[in-house]
């Protein structure tokens, strides 16, 4: 059953069948996403919650939606901006690149969470375009729906935030930076 | 856009021709640009790694569930007095369950009659009752004992035949009278006879296959009668049964239940104890209103569970009406991968044949489950239907 049929299901009878459907097909790009972008699992579990009930409601009061993931991460996006406009604490970036400034190596293990420290020295859209990319798995289209850009801008976002974040991680990751981590983006 | 950015356009699957064939060029004569690529490369599959291993946690899913399925306020305190409401009467039929088993541990009940049922003819069928007791041959048989007035005396006994000359009475049910009792102007004699053991031994009566009643001053004139139902060979049934859902507690919808086909599948043997009362083990599968995680990582909304639960049943006399027809209730207490199981049901059971026999009756099932590391219960309320057999 495609995306478009069980949305329509949701207003119905068999709601609750088909809100589990799409709730398996996406939970663990949504959650990813969450998580990456709020840092704190206990924000991220409630915005991930709040982000299905919207999610939910909306169905129920007929809104049309052509692509649920794009949908249900767009909701996730404005969960994720008021809990972060809730959130007075702003990380500094000095601060990130002191908690990268640990002994370089190259585990995978690792890795992972080293790219995830280092997303937070990207600047907002940035970050959001580099996080769709990497961790949901989008087209730069898919993104521009998401975040309501045209392409080109998603582009331009996503290879600027990636480029910093090589930037930011090239002596963690053993290679020369060939632009100065402290470099401001345009 | 320098190579470097095409690194990224084309790890992301969005370069064009023209841009792919720009980056590999430049990554043929740079070796700075090769460490750049391995390194983004890195990073993109690192990102990938760690997205695939975030998976909302089980109790995140489960309360999101709850909310999003919740009923209203107000249905949600009518389902929860609702919900309890099930408790006591799980619990009565514990008790009465348990007093039960109790009181057959400390007095173990003997058979107390045997219902010895003409054979048939066409037209008419001839029964004798008589309530012997099973205890001892006795030397006088009472009205206590007997579908009838008088009172008989044993008359021989040895280690293959009883003879009592008895008083009976004949039950005549013909296809134009529905009953007629008479009583004989002369007094039968009343025999057991036995083909393979001892009727009559120093305890007890048993395995009385036939009985012979002589209308005595009428030579010639006897009625065989078999022996129905001899409690002492149908001591274990097995039983299949299958069960609807009424209403489910709290308030929820039964529209997906529709797509299981085999749902709410229970096996069970029981032994008796005595004629009314019987224990044994069932296991079944039934849907409950909970939210469990699959071995594929998707969450039914309404999980399909695997129990076992251990019974007992109490069955009242035969209706007055239809003496093929016996009331029961049944309790049972056990477990499921979910947690803790109770059930009772009450119910009509209905001998179809010899051994085989129809059951159907309302259940109450609960199960305690746990939700954000607290105990909550579901409740549901079913009509439950099936066979068993008797051996």
């Amino acid at each position: 059953m495609s995306d478009s049929d069980l949305f329509s299901l949701l207003s119905g009878a068999e709601r609750e069948r088909a809100f589990s459907e799409i709730y398996g097909r996406y939970n663990r790009r949504v959650y990813a996403y969450c998580r990456t972008i709020l840092g704190d699992s206990v924000r991220a579990d409630d915005v991930f919650q709040e982000t299905f009930l919207s999610f939910l409601r909306s169905a129920e009061r007929g809104t049309a939606v052509d692509n649920v993931l794009a949908y249900l991460l767009r909701i996730a996006r404005n969960h994720c901006l008021n809990a972060k406009a809730r959130e007075r604490f702003v990380l500094d970036s000095e601060d990130v690149l002191d908690a990268l400034s640990v002994q370089p190596s190259v585990e995978t293990d690792e890795l992972h969470n080293v790219v995830r420290i280092a997303l937070d020295v990207l600047p907002e859209h940035h970050r959001e375009a580099v996080v769709l990319q990497m961790y949901d798995e989008m087209s730069y289209e898919e993104i521009g729906v998401v975040m309501d850009v045209p392409v080109s801008t998603v582009r331009n976002w996503v290879v600027r935030g990636k480029r910093r974040l090589r930037n930011v991680l090239s002596s963690y990751l053993g290679t020369d930076a060939p632009a100065s981590i402290h470099q401001r983006e345009e | 856009m320098t190579a470097s950015d095409l690194i990224t356009i084309y790890l992301d699957g969005e370069a064009t021709d023209a841009e792919r064939s720009h980056l590999f060029e430049a990554l043929a004569t740079s070796s700075e640009l090769q460490r750049e690529f391995t390194a983004a490369l890195a990073i993109n599959t690192a990102a990938g790694r760690d997205a695939r291993g975030m998976v909302p946690p089980d109790h995140v899913t489960a309360s999101l569930f709850a909310k999003a399925f919740a009923p209203a306020t107000e249905t949600v305190v009518q389902a929860a007095t609702t919900t309890w409401s099930f408790m006591p009467v799980l619990l009565l039929l514990g008790g009465v369950l348990t007093g039960t088993l109790l009181s057959l541990l400390t007095n173990p009940v003997t058979p107390e009659r045997n219902e010895l049922v003409a054979g048939r003819d066409a037209n008419s069928q001839s029964r004798l009752e008589t309530s012997i007791s099973n205890s001892a041959v006795p030397d006088a048989i009472t009205s206590r004992d007997l579908h009838g007035e008088a009172a008989g005396t044993r008359k021989t006994v040895d280690t293959r035949t009883a003879s009592f000359n008895l008083p009976f009475v004949v039950q005549e049910q013909s296809s134009s009278s529905k009953e007629t009792i008479q009583q004989p102007e002369q007094q039968p004699e009343l025999s057991f006879q036995s083909a393979t053991t001892p009727v009559v031994n120093d305890t007890r009566v048993h395995m009385v296959e036939h009985l012979r009643v002589v209308h005595v001053g009428t030579p010639g004139v006897a009625t065989e009668l078999a022996l129905e139902q001899p409690l002492e060979h149908r001591r274990w049934s097995v039983s299949v049964r299958g069960m609807s859902t009424l209403q489910l507690f709290p308030g929820r919808s039964t529209a997906t239940d529709r797509d299981m086909a085999f749902n709410n599948l229970g096996l069970g043997v029981r032994y008796a104890l005595s004629e009314d009362v019987t224990i044994g083990a069932e296991v079944g599968q039934e849907t409950f209103p909970v939210f469990v995680r699959t071995s594929t990582g998707d969450f039914a909304p309404r999980a399909t569970l695997i129990w076992a639960a251990a019974v007992g049943r109490y069955s009242a006399p035969a209706l007055p009406i239809v003496d093929n027809v016996r009331p029961f209730i049944q309790a049972g207490v056990g477990a499921s991968p979910q947690g803790p199981v109770g059930r009772g049901t009450i119910g009509l059971s209905m001998m179809l044949a010899n051994g085989l026999s129809m059951q159907a009756g309302l259940e109450a099932t609960a199960l305690a489950y746990q939700l954000d590391g607290a105990w909550s219960t579901t409740e549901k309320l079913g009509f439950t239907y099936g066979l068993t057999f008797q051996w």
